[in-house]
């Protein structure tokens, strides 16, 4: 197609794409008559009656009107959350944990929302009113109501705003493979900006159509499903050309049989690609994790030969300080919480940078050139943080909510999704390493640091404030490591022990990179990454009930034996020290 | 030298009336002293410090009503620290040393197995309150939690029906340690029992405190390509936040593919992000939210506890099913003290079994035979306030099976303290009762 052809095949779709939009919005009020405004606020109030059959004919109105008012009343029934106040009122208490209040003798208070209209209810003062769990009246839900709810909330899901619950009503509707949804999801998908739900959709209509009665329905359904990838119909596929007892295949027709061999061919080949992608971002994220754990080690042990066993705990401190920034902003800034994350990086920072300086002043400076006293004196100081971790924050693990913009993930190819806190985290190590590099390579500072690990005596003749310098490299390290713990604290919990699970990781990278070599960090970093990730798929692809557990244990295997034979690590310092 | 015989012979009277007259009091009005045998430190102080609080609470409660047998109850309370050889010495403290009349701790298999022989030995009583794997009962323990039959089982059965959405794939996924082990071991048997291909089974396990989930995660979304999967988890502790994460990351939602967790309750979800457990499921013999009246006073009791007592979290506290567990163990050696009169730990053992009790949760009863609780099963969904919703209950009370007949050792084991069975793990009762002519 030439570039003029495609802009006018591009300006064609979106024109289409309007006038369908606005078709299916005639076509939703079609579906309702103008008196709707009653029937739907009927239909939600009697959600709320005693009488279960009023309850179903209410769910069953509700379906046919296919108004998106309704899914927030009926999801609450669902989850039972739908209360009946005192008046009669029907109302929805929310369910996140922030919002609700609890009063010293155990009563419980909460913000109402009404059902119908999703507003908060509000006080005289005309701020949300705060009412007491134990005046409401739950709207009780039975088993089989819920049944009943179910389709009706994944037909209306289709035009819900979180593009994940769409991508699963789609795929919901191709697993029940009921005809009645071919124009729902036709019509959603004529109306879907976002490209991998329309896939989906378009995916769920090819598996309802490949149990159609006409061959040519079906071999157009196999070939679609080979252009898309559609890896949901794959069983589907198979078990219409599984050779039944007798030999035969259920497909009949030859052409529809030799269709669905060939998509089924083409859609496992691209899901080996997509492993193969998966596997690659999965090694780069862990790899990007020990990374960063190990870079703070690397400057404190490898540059400075302090043996710091207290490294662990400057992960916990900057996890902590994200916590405490996220406390702070839920009490005082609501609105705008998903910032927090922002102000928690340099927060982490600071924080461990600061207890890494005073950890120095105190009691460090006493003991250079002495790694068994440093070493039993950190291990002392780490389990003193971790009590005073537990003795202020209490001993239990600590409830981090990741911001907006960090949950969740990126489809990138059909079936493969990578998370955005991975995504993040890989380009916050990258940085942290350039700006490391730029500091101790390319400023005045990064080069009397370097000048003190080489020769310290010459350094301080020539006038570097050896002590100073000191304290600062330490501090730096200790700054990253409560970085890379504000970063951990998005990808799993944060308790007093986080530390402990760590510190081990980051021993082994800055070990097998080679003692004083930051490059060899990142070296041995990816070099365990890798070779646990593919072990992990290897051993997990023959022997799946030890995948992990086998796989750690080879890392370490190899690594003994790799140190036996290189003990300085990837990178060993060539030639003398000056004091060894 | 008469005076010295006469001096020592008169002491020896005196020291004589004292012990007897310290005999007869040990009968009336000395309290009645209970051991509390949980980590206070350490590991597992995180889960069972709510143990001791709400054992606390009951024996507060029992006292408050005039104590038992007119006696008060006093707890002493002991920091076995997450240790294991440590739990067996404070356990032979207690029953040695404090003379107590009842203990009430333990949470993981490896502590009450390290206990075992302690009690057996010394002849005394364990209410032990939280889930586990079965296979084990013994003369001296007394089981309020679940047993795989009671928890794990009806689980599957739910996600096998039309319910739970006629489920036909199943992975089950743990932490690797003998709970997991054994609870998988025993539902790859009921699954293939009931139906399920070999091939639509997947078992993994990972370490304690693994924290990268993204090849497992990956694995079960090609395993729950075209619908009808379920992961059943085993997982404990700490892993279950980076799990639920990447799960959810993923793309992954609890529609497409149900997570049922058994080591997943209130408490853990109070310091977990839950957004990304929400719509997941866990099962359970009780939850917070079970809406009925003895409950709704036991949970604001226990948050009015907390706060009064200056506990952390005050009144954001929460309870759960181990809680609830301890709870039904304090009050049933309560009721069976008084039934037997005395605190004769042989006498009391006789007593506990067949008591009834109106639990938080509902009516639960101790078994007549197996020293395991009836209980009713409820599979629950995680909403976003860390709370339950009940959305399937077993019909009626469910009977322990503590040997499970699925697993080949011990399914001809059969768990009954009455006569003339008499043993926990014997196919043949130890005593012939002779044919009736």
């Amino acid at each position: 197609m030439t570039l003029r052809g495609a802009a006018i095949a591009e300006s064609w779709a979106w024109v289409m794409g309007h006038v369908a939009q606005y078709l299916l919005a005639v076509w939703m009020l079609a579906q309702s008559p103008p008196a709707a405004g009653d029937e739907l606020s009927k239909a939600v109030t009697d959600l709320g009656s005693r009488d279960r059959k009023v309850q179903e004919a209410a769910i069953e109105t509700l379906g046919r009107l296919r108004d998106a008012r309704a899914l927030p009343p009926l999801t609450a029934l669902r989850q039972g959350v739908l209360y009946l106040t005192g008046e009669g009122t029907l109302v929805i208490v929310p369910t996140e944990k922030e919002k609700k209040v609890f009063l010293k003798d155990g009563t419980e208070l909460a913000p109402l929302t009404e059902a119908l209209t999703s507003l908060p209810v509000l006080g005289p003062d005309g701020k949300p009113k705060l009412v007491d769990l134990s005046t409401l009246k739950r709207v009780v839900a039975t088993n089989a109501l819920k049944q009943k709810i179910a389709p009706v909330l994944s037909s209306l899901s289709l035009a819900s705003p979180d593009p994940d619950a769409r991508k699963s009503a789609a795929g919901k509707m191709g697993e029940d493979r009921l005809p009645e949804s071919i124009p729902l999801l036709e019509a959603a998908m004529a109306a879907e900006k976002d490209r991998w739900v329309r896939m989906a959709m378009d995916e769920a209509i090819q598996m309802i159509r490949l149990a159609d009665a006409n061959p040519a329905s079906r071999k157009g359904a196999a070939d679609r499903l080979r252009e898309i990838q559609g890896s949901n119909a794959v069983p589907q596929l198979k078990s219409m050309i599984a050779p039944g007892p007798d030999g035969g295949i259920p497909e009949k027709d030859a052409g529809v049989a030799a269709a669905v061999r060939a998509a089924i061919r083409e859609i496992e080949s691209h899901q080996n690609l997509t492993r193969t992608v998966s596997t690659t971002f999965e090694l780069l994220s862990l790899s990007s994790i020990l990374m960063m754990i190990a870079l703070g080690l690397a400057i404190t042990f490898g540059v400075m030969g302090v043996i710091n066993m207290a490294h662990g705990e400057m992960l916990m401190i900057g996890a902590y300080s994200a916590y405490a920034v996220q406390t702070l902003f839920q009490s005082f800034l609501p609105g705008h919480y998903d910032w927090y994350f922002v102000l928690a990086i340099p927060v982490s920072f600071a924080t461990a940078a600061g207890t890494g300086l005073v950890l120095e002043r105190t009691l460090l400076q006493r003991l250079y050139g002495r790694p068994l006293e440093s070493m039993l004196a950190t291990w002392g100081i780490s389990l003193m943080l971790q009590q005073l971790v537990r003795s202020v924050f209490g001993a239990a693990n600590v409830d981090i909510k990741s911001p907006g913009f960090l949950t969740g993930g990126l489809q990138v190819m059909a079936g493969l999704t990578l998370s955005y806190n991975r995504i993040f985290i890989l380009g916050f190590s990258l940085l942290c390493l350039l700006a490391l590099y730029l500091i101790l390579w390319r400023s005045r500072l990064g080069l009397r640091i370097r000048a003190v690990t080489q020769n310290r005596a010459m350094s301080s003749c020539l006038g570097v404030a050896t002590g100073r310098i000191d304290a600062l490299t330490f501090a730096m390290g200790a700054g990253v490591a409560g970085l890379a713990g504000c970063a951990l604290s998005q990808l799993g919990t944060v308790g007093p022990g986080l530390g402990q699970t760590y510190i081990v990781d980051a021993f082994l990278v800055v070990v097998l990179g080679g003692v004083g070599k930051l490059l060899g960090t990142v070296a041995a970093a990816f070099g365990i990454g890798g070779v646990n990730k593919i072990l992990e798929a290897m051993i997990g692809g023959a022997l799946p009930k030890w995948g992990p557990i086998l796989s750690k244990v080879a890392v370490l295997v190899l690594l003994i034996l790799f140190l036996q034979k290189k003990p300085s690590g990837f990178f060993a310092i060539k030639g003398r020290h000056a004091d060894a | 030298m008469r005076c010295v015989k006469v001096t020592g012979a008169v002491l020896a009277l005196a020291m004589l009336a004292l012990s007897g007259v310290a005999q007869a009091q040990d009968d009336k009005k000395e309290p009645i002293k209970v051991g509390i045998l949980h980590s206070l430190s350490g590991t597992m102080a995180i889960s069972e410090v709510s143990l001791r609080d709400v054992t606390l609470m009951a024996i507060e409660e029992i006292n408050a009503a005039g104590g038992v047998l007119g006696r008060k109850v006093e707890a002493v309370i002991v920091d076995p620290a997450s240790n294991w050889p440590l739990f067996a010495e404070k356990a032979k403290q207690l029953l040695v040393q404090d003379k107590v009349s009842v203990v009430f701790g333990c949470w993981t298999s490896v502590s009450r197995k390290s206990v075992l022989p302690v009690f057996e030995k010394e002849n005394g009583i364990l209410f032990y309150p939280v889930q586990y794997e079965g296979e084990e009962c013994s003369r001296s323990v007394f089981y309020t939690g679940a047993a795989v039959n009671q928890q794990a089982g009806p689980a599957v059965d739910y996600l096998l029906s039309k319910e739970g959405g006629a489920k036909k794939k199943f992975y089950l996924l743990g932490t690797d340690y003998v709970y997991p082990r054994t609870t998988n071991k025993i539902l790859r048997a009921q699954l293939l029992a009931n139906g399920v291909k070999e091939s639509d089974i997947m078992e993994e396990y990972t370490p304690f405190g693994h924290q990268d989930y993204q090849t497992i995660v990956r694995k079960i979304k090609e395993f729950a390509a075209g619908g009808g999967a379920a992961v059943v988890s085993t997982i404990n502790g700490d892993s279950n936040v980076p799990f639920y994460k990447e799960f959810a990351n993923q793309g992954l939602t609890s529609e497409k593919c149900p997570v049922v967790a058994f080591s997943v309750a209130e408490d853990e979800l109070r310091g977990m992000d839950t957004s990304a457990l929400v719509g997941h499921l866990a099962a359970w013999n009780y939850f917070q939210s079970i809406d009925a009246p003895q409950n709704k006073v036991f949970v604001k009791n226990f948050k009015a506890y907390c706060e009064k007592n200056g506990l952390p979290g005050g009144a954001k506290r929460v309870t759960d099913d181990p809680m609830e567990a301890a709870y039904i163990g304090v009050n049933i050696w309560r009721q069976a003290v008084e039934q037997a009169g005395s605190t004769n730990v042989d006498a009391v053992r006789q007593a506990i079994a067949g008591q009834y009790f109106l639990a938080p949760g509902g009516w639960v009863q101790m078994d007549e035979k197996n020293h395991h609780l009836k209980k009713p099963v409820i599979i629950g969904e995680i909403l976003a306030d860390g709370q339950f919703q009940e959305v399937w209950r077993t019909k009626g009370l469910v009977r322990a099976e503590p040997w499970s007949k699925f697993v080949t050792d011990s399914k001809n084991k059969v768990a009954d303290w009455t006569f003339p069975h008499l043993s926990g793990n014997d196919p043949q009762p130890k005593f012939k009762v002779p044919a009736r002519p």
